[in-house]
């Protein structure tokens, strides 16, 4: 038990700490944005699984509670006594306390983003329009250009009069289904999530790196998904013009990160890097992670018993 | 929820475009001009109600009865939503370019006149 608890330790170290600036590093994955969803959408649910796991074992650590209710079930014998008790029973609470606190912290983070989305809904209905043709769209009348998805029932994408004016159609019709493609795999939840864990794990560089590659990795899929359809000219003419109204004179400190993203998405369309068809099997294959996460925690456990 | 959703919207409009705090019987007679099925005076006063709930608009005492205002100009309300759009929310990634990740407001304002400035005035081509 105790080795297995060790071992569960360091795995948990290496996935907290190394795997995400490991993952980082691979390039190749940067190409088919796809697969790299998958990839890290795997990364932060082996992150949780073995944390998990760690906890669980922290609190079966015998004589902890979970191994003394899980030999009490089994003997049905009340009352016998262990060594060592106020050690574990010290451990168990620990780690359930934090276990506790972890699932608090990112439930409270996820209400926090629910009651955000309906307030944002709440103010953009009182000055919506709502055009017969795109019949999924709200619109706000102001001049800047500036067009998002704002996941629920009826018209979840909200644009400005100014995205109207100033995108041809072509353009417009590539926006709308970059947007599309966010609502239709359900990007907004994959990032609310991930955002949840970031707020419940905020020490873990895996889950920062995630996070950050996630909302970009999101970006290109549905740039690959509009550009698949419309071609590669829209999409780019589109992303040029946000472009050029995202550099305003004062200079913002964010600016550098985002203008880069930008940028890096219009070069990634203009190479013509279009994911090939293996990158099916490759999401497979390394969705499998945290499967094998469950497989090592699982062999790990069995061993030791 | 969802049937308040027109009603809250009509509500507003009729005080923005006072200049003045409006009694809900003034709201109520400029809602119902040409609706075919006229509002009640309580479907008008609930809606306005929650409307005060929410912080979008003021009650304040005329007399006996209670006159009610838009918080803010529908101007300083559709800034409000695009900065809001702007702000970093965790699901809000899906914003085409996140070209304001994480700035503050003051910022933001800035972007956003410097975005409706290069909006009016790029030139088309590219």
């Amino acid at each position: 038990m105790t080795g297995n608890i060790a071992g569960l330790i360091v795995l948990a170290f290496l996935m907290t700490h190394l795997m995400g600036p490991m993952v980082m590093r691979a390039g190749w994955l940067r190409r088919h944005a796809g697969v790299a969803v998958v990839v890290w959408a795997g990364v932060v649910a082996s992150v949780v699984v073995v944390l998990l796991a760690l906890t669980g074992a922290m609190l079966a650590w015998p004589p902890g509670p979970v191994h003394s209710w899980v030999e009490h079930l089994r003997s049905c014998l009340p009352g016998h006594t262990h060594s060592g008790e106020l050690a574990t029973m010290t451990l168990a609470l620990v780690s359930g306390g934090m276990l506790l606190r972890t699932l608090c912290v990112g439930a409270a983070r996820a209400r926090h983003t629910i009651a955000e989305r309906q307030r944002h809904h709440d103010m953009v209905r009182l000055v919506a329009r709502y055009p017969d043709d795109p019949n999924d769209v709200c619109l706000i009348e102001h001049p800047a250009l500036l067009v998002y998805c704002l996941p629920r029932r009826s018209r979840p994408i909200v644009m400005t009069t100014g995205a109207l004016e100033r995108l041809d159609a072509d353009e417009l019709s590539a926006v709308l289904e970059h947007e599309r493609t966010h609502l239709r795999r359900r990007h907004h939840l994959l990032l609310a999530v991930v955002d949840a864990v970031q707020a419940a794990l905020p020490w873990s560089a895996t889950i920062r790196h995630a996070r950050e590659e996630l909302s970009r990795l999101v970006e290109m899929v549905a740039d690959d998904a509009a550009a698949h359809r419309y071609g590669h000219a829209p999409v780019i003419g589109a992303l040029r013009r946000l472009g050029l109204g995202s550099s305003p004179p004062g200079g913002l400190a964010a600016t550098g990160e985002t203008r880069q993203l930008l940028d890096q998405r219009i070069a990634r369309l203009e190479s013509h890097e279009v994911p090939g068809r293996l990158s099916v099997g490759a999401a497979i294959a390394l969705a499998l992670s945290p499967a094998l996460a469950l497989v090592i925690v699982a062999v790990g456990l069995q061993l030791s018993c | 929820m969802g049937e308040f959703g027109p009603l809250e919207q009509a509500v507003m409009e009729c005080l923005w475009a006072a200049s003045r705090p409006l009694l809900i019987r003034d709201v109520l007679e400029q809602v119902n001009r040409g609706r075919e099925r006229p509002l009640a005076y309580t479907t008008v006063q609930t809606v306005a109600d929650r409307l005060a709930r929410k912080g979008l608009v003021t009650r304040s005492r005329a007399g006996a009865a209670i006159a009610y205002a838009p918080m803010r100009s529908r101007e300083e309300h559709v800034l409000a939503v695009m900065l809001d759009a702007l702000s970093d929310l965790p699901d809000r990634g899906p914003v085409l370019a996140r070209f304001a990740e994480s700035v503050d407001s003051q910022d933001a304002q800035r972007l956003l006149d410097a975005l409706a400035d290069r909006s009016a005035s790029a030139p088309d081509a590219e």
